[in-house]
Order: C-alpha cells, then structure tokens, then sequence
C-alpha cells in the first residue's frame, strides 16, 4: 500500500507537504507510546539497577552492589533456577498438551474448526485472577477436591498437601496459560504446505514418519512461540506462588513484588528485574536459535 | 461512507478524547477524606458522629500490614489519614512523610491513657504530637486445647517439630522477629549485625515448620477452627472472635512475655483535607468509638473514656484490664526497632528461602 | 489433504473432549459455588440460592470498583487501539525502518512479565509526578493491551487488499483521504475488534493494576481484597461468574465481527483479485 511513484512524482507541492504532515501525524501516536512506556521505562528500571538505596525515588550513587548481591547470594540463584524449572515445567506440559490439541485443529476439525479453535482459545480472555482463585478454591485443605474425595470415599481425611507446595504452582500456572499456547502451533500447523505430506505419504511414508519428518519440523517455529508466550509471564508471576504456593514456593517474581513492597529496596528490585529480562532474552536467542538450526520455511 | 469528512472526524475524535478525559480525571469533585487503615478499622461505627457531620465523606485504604502502607506511601500513595504503630512512627517521620497534629485541636486527646500519650516518639512538641492514639493490643499464640496437650507457656511453642505443617505465623516484621529475637536472647530493638544473625538463624528454623507467613487473620481463624492448623500467631482479636465461635482455643501467656502493640492516626504531609482529618480524629476519640472498638474486637482503646462505657463482666470476659498499665508490666511492648529496614529486608529473604 | 486413518482421530477427539473438560472444570467450578447455599465451596452441595448475587448489589465499594475498572477499560482501549491503528497502518503502508522499529517495539511487552511492567510504570509515573492513580493504571494497560491491538491491526491492514488504495491513490486522492474514506471503513471490523479485547484486556488485568492503584481500585483489584475474607467467599464467586460471562460475552462478540470484517473484502468486484485497471 506504498505510495506509488507516479503519484509522489506528479503531485504538487502542497499535497506532498498534506502527505507528509499526516504520515507524521500517524507516527506521532506510536512514537510517544513506544518510546515513553517502552523504552525510557525500561531503561530507567535499568538505570535504577545501578543505584544505591537511599530511599529517594532514583536512589544515590552509582553502584553494582544490586547485582553482585544478587548473582552471589544463593538465595536468588535458587529463586530463579527454582523459577525457570517451575516456568520450564510448565512450559512443557502446556505446550506437549496443546500439541495434539492444534493438530486436530489443523487436519481433522474439517467444519468445526472456527468453533473449536474459540472454545480452546477463550480461557485466554477471562481474568488470570479468577483462574488461579478457581484453583485455590479447588485445591484447599477443605475445598473441592478435598470434599469430592471425602464423600467418594476415596480418603478419611482432607490431604494438607495440595496446597501450598510447588507442585500446586505448576498444575495452576499450567492451567492457566495452556489457552495460549495452542494458537501459535495451530498457525504453524495450519501453513504446513499440504503438497509436502501428500509427497512424502506417496513416497510411502507411514503417517508417524510423516508427522516425525515433514510436520514437525515445518510446525516447530509455532512451537516455539507457544513456548514462549508461555515461559514469559510464568517465570516472571508472582500471584500463582501467592495464592497456592506456600512458603517453600516463592519465585522471582514474588522477590521483585517483595522488595518494591515490604522489603523496601527500589534499586535492587529493579537488578532484579534487570537480570529476569536477561534470562528471557537469551531463552528467546535460543529459542530462535534452534528454530534457524532445525530448520523453518517461514 | 459520507459522514467521514475530515472534520467529522476530527470534532468526534475531539469529543471521545474529552470525554474520556473527563471521566479518566480523578474523582476532585467531592472533597473526601482519605483514610488509609487496617483491613477491619474502616467500620462506619468507629466513626459516628463524623459520618452523621459529613455523610459519605470518607474514603478507605486498606492495608493489611503497616510496613505494606509505608511502601505504598512511598510509592506516591498520598491518603489525608493513616494508621501505623507507634513502632513504626520514627521510620516515617525520617522519610518526612507526616505533618504534626495539634492537639489543642483535639476535643478529648486528655482522655487518652498517659502511658500512651506520653510516649516518646510522637512527641513533636509544642502541644503537638505526630500520632493521636487509637487502639492497643496483644499478640500472642492462640491454640487449639485439643489438638495441643498442656503444651508449655512459651513461644517455643511456634518452633514446635512435633506440630510441622499446621502452625502459622504473622507476616510482620514487628510481631515474628521479635519474636524470634526474643528466644534468641537478643533485644529486637537494637540490634548488632551479629544479634540481626542470630534472629535470621532463629526464623530459618521455624520456615520449614510453618503452613504459612500471613496477615490474614480471618484464614488463620477458619484454619484454626478446622484444626488445619494447631497454633497460630494472632491477635487477640482472633481469640475474642474464635471463643464467640465456641471452638476450644486459648490465648497463651507465654513466659517471654506477649507482644503489646499501640496503633494510631497520622495525618500526612500533603494532606488535602485537614479540617476534615480533625474532625475524624474527634470522632474516633469518642468514648463510643472506642466502646466499639472493645466490644466488637476485644482490643484495648487508648481512650479511658472508653473503658468507662464498658461493663467490667465485659472486660473480664475479654480478658482487657481497664488499665494497660496492668498489661504492660507483664508483656514487650513493640516500640521503635532501630534495625528495621535491615529487619525487614531479612525477612524477606528468610521468607524466600535463604 | 489426506488425514491420519480415522483410528488416530478417534483417539485424538477423545483427549479433545478431555482436554476441554479439564480447561473448563476449574473455571466452572467459581459459577458452581456462586449458586451454593454455603459458605464454603465445598461438596455436597448444600442447595440453591441467589443470595449471594443479591449482596453484589448492596456493595458500595464493589460498584466503585466495577465504575474505576470500566472508565479504566474504556480509555485504555481507547488509547492501544488509536496507537494500534496507526502503528499497524504506518508499518504496512509505509515500511519504512521507523515505522518496522515502533511497531516491534509496540508488540515487545509480551515479552515482559506483568510485573517488570508494574514496576517500570510505576517509577514512570513517580517520574511524572503523577504517582499511583486512576491515570498511571490507564497508562499502564494501555502498554498491557498495545501488543493485541497493534497485531491485529497489522494483520487486518496486511490483509487488505493493495489494489484500493493504489486505485484511490491513482484517481488523485490524497494518503489522509485515503485512509479515512478507504482504509478505515474496511478495517472497521477489526478496530472494534482491537478495542473490545483491549478493554477485555484491561477489564482483567491484575498485576499492573496492583503496581499503580491509588485509592481507586479496578475490580480484579477488588476481589483480590476480597480474598482475605473467607465470609466473602461466595459472593466473591458470584462476582466473578459475572466477570466471567462479561469476559465470554465480550470475547465472542469480538470474534464474530472480526470475522464478518474479514470476509467483507470478498466485494463481487474484487472476489477474482486486483481490479482490471492495476
């Protein structure tokens, strides 16, 4: 939809100059918002990383102590590698279980497709807050569960261990954001080039190959985007270990809320946030990676 | 698509952004006070006779931690009242964040028990003070009788192994360390590096024993009635609460002493409504108010007018002396902690983990 | 396109349905529970009773909140889908670096968790003076809802058809021109689509709001007050039943025009492809 030449060569003065002037002010929108909420935000959370704690909104002098406190102590190095095990987890099981989910979606839903592609998409757009609450609710020492088991029979007592333990992190951040992750594998799926499976299948492959050696491949750039979109607000939440973690489950996210919260340390929190984005980026690198080493036709 | 003119577009454009703005801008019309409190002390019958002057005229905040308020207030949360502990008084008059309180102003202030009206750090002289008085009260452990035999009056009782998994402790930086500081024979108020060590050494051998660290009182109270949990960190409001219940709970008197904690307004430095904060501060320091506060909650006022109004079978029931001199011979009074910021910031990461 | 042998399907609709139950069993336990005559959400159920959505209706400071999170929501999505539209216009039609660079950099808070986000906005707003208000959490999902209404925008103007605006641009009309009596109608569908899930959006989110509120709470910000009240529990269900039909009534309706928007290019004219005259 660019401008063709003949137009731009034959105008007038004036109408280049009314071009010009709304092509300016169609960029002004984006311009501000990108660069005042995304850019200068950012950077001044990582300016922040670099002050000392004095109390005053932009701390005082420049320091590293933030990160090297926190790339030394133990403590944050179990926090965040018990974050990407709890995020990797989850990642997998939500993006191993969408998996057959989008495939079904992209070969066998024929008619249904539309339909079945919102009904496994809409959890998305309801309140993150309610679905993890769901699973409280669900999970408590004399909740759903507990009480469906009880007058099943199948217990005596109420299990104290669904609870607040890591595990019902998982199962929570898994349910939560498994709607996200069928999207971007349904897409990849859905732009394998059909010719390709008609091919091999001619060529004698049994369906199990086709789908080892032609669809999976071609689908694994949709993967690694679900993974994605997955493993980002997983590593970095804070709300799921809040409400059915318990105190053995505190991630990152829970330590960057604390030290913007009662622990009271702005700059350190901001290090914190520093090195969380750090993590993500170079899981993007790898992601991208592997989708270049294994091969897309994007 | 006819209407689509470039100036209809623009005059609706135009429109959209200023009703929205309008209705984006925040709510100045009505002066309202604003009132940044304990999640439980919004209760309109606190506050009669301010309500019955100025209908609708406040706005509540609630916290569930006053070292959360603190952050908050820092953050740029700019309410007209607050309410944090007397602890904490020193920490917030440091970042600049109050402005003195006349008492002449205030109708009843000499009805406030001396013990508190006297306390040192809210002094800010000439007849003003930084915090009017409200509300006392204790911590200690409240426990099940039958689920806990005959255990031994102490705090101890929360670092209990036998009990692994059904205690709870609150999430507070002046009830659980000072605690820990206590049974580790070191004053929470003044704390060496090497004291602040030992504290840390003391909470990590109680995380693993812990169902939970928190501020929500009313849980702790389902769990406790439950019996998911054994003994909990409370205050004696729970107690009150639980024995109206009819669930067999007592309220330790541990051998280290109960906390005892004193609470109170604070107007804030770039307060908008003043009048209106003195005229809520009046309200709370009628003798009603602080009848309220005892029957409904079981906690002390700091108002002896109060304590007036109360019938003495009420009092024994609730167990309040009608003096808190009486309770403060035998309990830790939480005043100012020097350490806190440190405090704070280990108990987050002992929270966490390390 | 030869599909698996229907075996293989049979066993794929089977983990189908299970796959939807358990997506959905959790969600429908909240609505459940808001019709039970208890306390606790727990089984047995203890019979019916509309109680607890009677009580939404007395709560002073629930409506507040509903009144906070909707002026909220409408001006965020106000906000994302303006940018949105032009971001998404200004990166297909003109496809210059800068305008490629703002729209990536409009689609990057994806990458960033909920609570980097909070924290960014809120030394932004201190920045600004502005502290923590009704304002900062607009801003704040403005940022959370950019990404949705830039990629669909995009998508939408991607879809378009070259040929109309090139036969509009060859008759002499200039780009504004264009854009307003062209462009925008086609991209109608898509723009109320961008803007009711930017407000969906907004209406839901809870991390950034718990960063930036000042006195006036949004409503997930509300429940999640409410949470510490077991006593509120069922009515905290109740309240979020009708969340949650908002957000499936919302969703749905957004879906159903953006599809009728996708289809609405297949003018008889152009069905076939570019007119004759390119």
């Amino acid at each position: 939809m660019s401008v063709s030449a003949e137009t731009d060569f034959t105008a007038p003065a004036a109408s280049k100059r009314r071009q010009r002037l709304f092509q300016f002010g169609m960029s002004v929108p984006g311009a501000l918002a990108t660069s005042i909420l995304v850019l200068f935000a950012l950077g001044v959370v990582l300016f922040l990383g670099f002050r000392t704690n004095d109390g005053s909104l932009l701390g005082g002098g420049v320091t590293f102590k933030n990160f090297s406190d926190a790339l030394s102590d133990p403590l944050y190095a179990t926090v965040i590698l018990r974050s990407l095990a709890i995020a990797g987890f989850v990642t997998l099981a939500t993006v191993a279980t969408a998996y057959p989910v989008a495939f079904y979606l992209a070969f066998h839903a024929g008619r249904h497709r539309g339909l079945l592609l919102f009904v496994v998409t809409l959890p998305f757009w309801t309140s993150y807050l309610l679905r993890v609450f769901a699973w409280k609710v669900v999970l408590a020492y004399n909740g759903v569960l507990n009480s469906a088991l009880l007058s099943a029979g199948i217990t005596s007592e109420p299990i104290l261990a669904f609870l607040n333990t890591p595990a019902a992190v998982v199962v929570t951040l898994a349910h939560a954001y498994a709607a996200f992750a069928i999207l971007p594998i349904y897409v990849a799926l859905e732009n394998v080039p059909r010719s390709l499976i008609e091919a091999a299948e001619d060529l004698g492959a049994r369906p199990f190959t086709v789908f080892r050696r032609v669809i999976l491949p071609i689908s694994m750039p949709g993967v690694m985007g679900a993974a994605l979109v997955v493993f980002v607000p997983t590593v970095g939440d804070y709300v799921t270990p809040a409400l059915v973690g318990g105190p053995s489950s505190t991630m990152i996210g829970s330590m960057i809320q604390a030290q913007f919260g009662k622990a009271n340390d702005w700059p350190f929190g901001a290090a914190l946030a520093v090195i969380v984005m750090l993590v993500i980026l170079v899981v993007v690198l790898i992601a991208r990676f592997a989708d270049k080493h294994f091969g897309s036709r994007t | 698509m006819q209407g689509l003119t470039t100036r209809n577009v623009l005059r609706g454009a135009a429109g959209l952004v200023s009703f929205i703005a309008a209705l984006a801008s925040p709510a100045m019309a009505a002066d309202k006070l604003t009132y940044f409190t304990w999640s439980g002390y919004e209760l309109p019958a606190f506050n009669k006779s301010f309500l019955t002057a100025h209908p609708d005229g406040v706005e509540t905040s609630v916290f569930s931690d006053d070292d959360e308020a603190f952050t908050k207030v820092k953050a740029g949360f700019h309410p007209d009242l607050a309410h944090p502990c007397y602890d904490k008084i020193a920490r917030w008059n440091k970042e600049g964040l109050l402005q003195p309180i006349d008492t002449k102003r205030i109708k009843n202030f000499d009805t406030i028990f001396p013990v508190f009206k006297d306390l040192p750090d809210i002094q800010a002289g000439d007849g003003k003070v930084w915090m009017v008085p409200w509300d006392w009260g204790n911590t200690s452990i409240l426990y099940r009788t039958d689920l806990v035999k005959d255990p031994a009056p102490s705090w101890t009782l929360l670092w209990d192994k036998q009990y692994t998994g059904r205690i709870a402790t609150i999430d507070a930086v002046h009830d659980t360390p000072v605690v820990a500081a206590l049974l580790a024979g070191v004053s929470p108020f003044d704390m060496s590096p090497a004291d602040l060590d030992k504290v840390a050494a003391k909470l990590r051998e109680q995380r693993p024993l812990l169902r939970a660290y928190t501020t929500d009182m009313t849980s702790v109270e389902q769990s406790l009635a439950s019996g998911e949990l054994v003994a909990a960190m409370t205050w004696n409001a729970s107690a009150t609460t639980l024995k109206k219940q009819g669930v067999k709970v007592e309220f330790m008197k541990p051998k280290e002493g109960m906390l005892t904690w004193a609470c109170g307004l604070v107007m804030l430095k770039d307060a908008k409504n003043v009048d209106l904060a003195y005229d809520f501060i009046n309200s709370r320091l009628e003798g009603d108010s602080g009848k309220e506060l005892i029957t409904q909650y079981g906690y002390g006022s700091a108002s002896s007018a109060a304590f007036a109004l109360v019938p003495k079978e009420e009092l024994d029931r609730l167990q309040l002396p009608a003096d808190p001199n009486i309770v403060l011979k035998t309990t830790v009074f939480t005043g100012p902690m020097k350490q806190n910021d440190e405090l704070a910031k280990m108990f987050e990461k002992v929270k966490a983990g390390g | 396109m030869s599909a698996a042998p229907s075996k293989n399907a049979t066993w794929l609709r089977i983990y189908i349905v299970a796959y939807v139950v358990f997506l959905y069993l959790p969600i429908a336990i909240i609505p459940i529970f808001s019709f039970n005559n208890s306390v606790q959400a727990a089984f047995p159920l203890s019979g019916f009773t509309f109680d607890w959505y009677r009580s939404l209706l007395d709560n002073e400071n629930l409506h507040r909140a509903f009144e906070t999170s909707l002026i909220v929501g409408l001006t965020a999505a106000f906000l994302a889908t303006t940018i949105g539209v032009t971001v998404g216009y200004m990166e297909i039609a003109g496809g210059d670096r800068i305008s490629r660079t703002i729209s990536a950099l409009a689609r990057l808070p994806i990458l960033i968790p909920g609570v980097i986000v909070g924290i960014a906005l809120l030394i932004l707003v201190n920045l600004a003076g502005l502290g923590p208000s009704r304002v900062a959490i607009v801003l704040g999902h403005t940022l959370v809802a950019l990404p949705t209404a830039v990629v669909i925008m995009r998508s939408r103007f991607l879809a378009l058809p070259k040929s109309f605006s090139e036969v509009a641009m060859d008759l002499g009309a200039h780009e504004w021109t264009t854009f307003r009596r062209i462009i925008l109608p086609l991209a109608a569908p898509a723009i109320v689509s961008s803007f009711m899930l930017s407000f969906l959006t907004s209406f839901d989110e809870f991390i950034v709001a718990f960063f930036l509120s000042g006195t006036e709470q949004t409503l997930p910000l509300f429940v999640w007050g409410q949470l510490r009240f077991p006593k509120s529990l069922p009515s905290v269900m109740a309240l979020g039943s009708v969340i949650l039909l908002a957000s499936i009534v919302i969703a749905t309706a957004a879906e159903l025009i953006r599809r009728r928007g996708a289809f609405a290019d297949d003018l008889p004219v152009t069905a076939k492809g570019n007119l004759p005259i390119s």
